[in-house]
């Protein structure tokens, strides 16, 4: 079975580039959440391998949904990579002390999102 | 939508839907042509970069259209500012022709200030967006020291037949970009390729689905 990301984003173009980056790329199965509450409920039912999450979103920040999915037993080991374009040092000490493993910022580079996500995955996609 | 349902619209909304359709074909196509590129292209190269953030963009104004409302397209050209750009300070300006004052369509970020420039620098605002030019502002570059006095960054001028009627500028960047650059100056030429079409659409056109 595929390994499994969670891309979490309020903006739709975002959402866009992410998908086709590890669509094309990559041999994983990529699934979708809007903001940090539906990050949260949707990482609980589909367990998945890696999330990728922006940090300023409605309803619950990915600081909040980051430290909400530590709380879970089933999501603590889960590596998380916020992808933000709160790139001040600060946002980069908050987002770790939130329990993030990682921090990527915006605009994103291709080459940098996929080598990240193949560095706790592994895995090119055979051609 | 049925062929019996179109017959219950009035001939100008059928012709305005199938502009915000044809356009939103268009773009899907464009789209697909930068998917593409990027996919002759190693993920390893700025290029890839520059493809992929093409390809996203077309694809969201093409979501923008679709989904209806002169609003939607002004929230996703600022979605993009945001997010492909790292700018989170621009507007989306209306130019009055006839008096050369402002009006702000969208905006986002925007401070007190910033507000104050646009109405009380705007006639020779409005001069700059006539010109007409996608433009990177640059202080050191002749003809750049005005719109860089006022804090503007970036301009991309919404033309259609040969009638400047809006602009997005855009103003400071996020803390990690240095300015903008050459991977910008396309995703700055596509908003103002499709920029005119997109706003230009009545807002009908982009309402009924």
């Amino acid at each position: 079975m595929p390994a499994k990301i969670l891309i979490v984003d309020d903006s739709s173009t975002t959402l866009l580039m992410e998908e086709m980056l590890l669509k094309k790329y990559t041999n994983f199965e990529v699934i979708q959440a809007r903001n940090g509450q539906e990050a949260v409920e949707t990482a609980l039912i589909e367990q998945p391998n890696l999330i990728l999450m922006d940090v300023i979103m409605p309803k619950m920040d990915g600081f909040t949904a980051c430290r909400e999915m530590r709380k879970r037993q089933e999501l603590r080991e889960t590596p998380i990579i916020l992808v933000t374009s709160r790139g001040e040092p600060q946002n980069v000490e908050m987002g770790f002390e939130s329990g993030c493993n990682d921090y990527l910022t915006k605009p994103i580079e291709s080459h940098d999102l996929l080598q990240m996500v193949k560095g706790y995955l592994g895995g090119e996609k055979a051609s | 939508m049925s062929s019996k349902t179109n017959e219950l619209l009035p001939a100008s909304l059928l012709i305005d839907k199938k502009a915000a359709a044809s356009l939103a074909e268009l773009l899907d196509a464009r789209s697909r042509q930068y998917l593409d590129h990027c996919l002759k292209t190693s993920p390893a190269t700025e290029r890839h970069t520059i493809w992929s953030r093409l390809y996203a963009v077309t694809q969201r104004l093409k979501l923008a259209v679709l989904a209806g409302g002169q609003d939607s397209i002004a929230d996703a050209v600022i979605e993009i500012g945001s997010n492909m750009m790292g700018c989170e300070e621009m507007a989306v300006l209306q130019l009055d022709t006839d008096y050369g004052d402002l009006s702000i369509l969208n905006s986002v970020g925007l401070t007190a200030l910033q507000r104050h420039t646009l109405k009380s620098q705007a006639k020779k605002i409005s001069a700059e967006i006539n010109r007409g030019q996608v433009r990177i502002v640059d202080q050191r570059v002749p003809g750049d020291e005005f719109l860089a006095s006022v804090g503007i960054t970036a301009l991309v001028p919404l033309t259609q037949a040969q009638t400047t009627e809006g602009a997005i500028v855009f103003f400071s960047l996020l803390p990690q970009r240095k300015g903008f650059d050459s991977r910008d100056r396309e995703l700055l030429g596509l908003l103002a390729a499709y920029g005119p079409s997109l706003f230009g659409l009545k807002e009908s056109a982009v309402r009924v689905r």
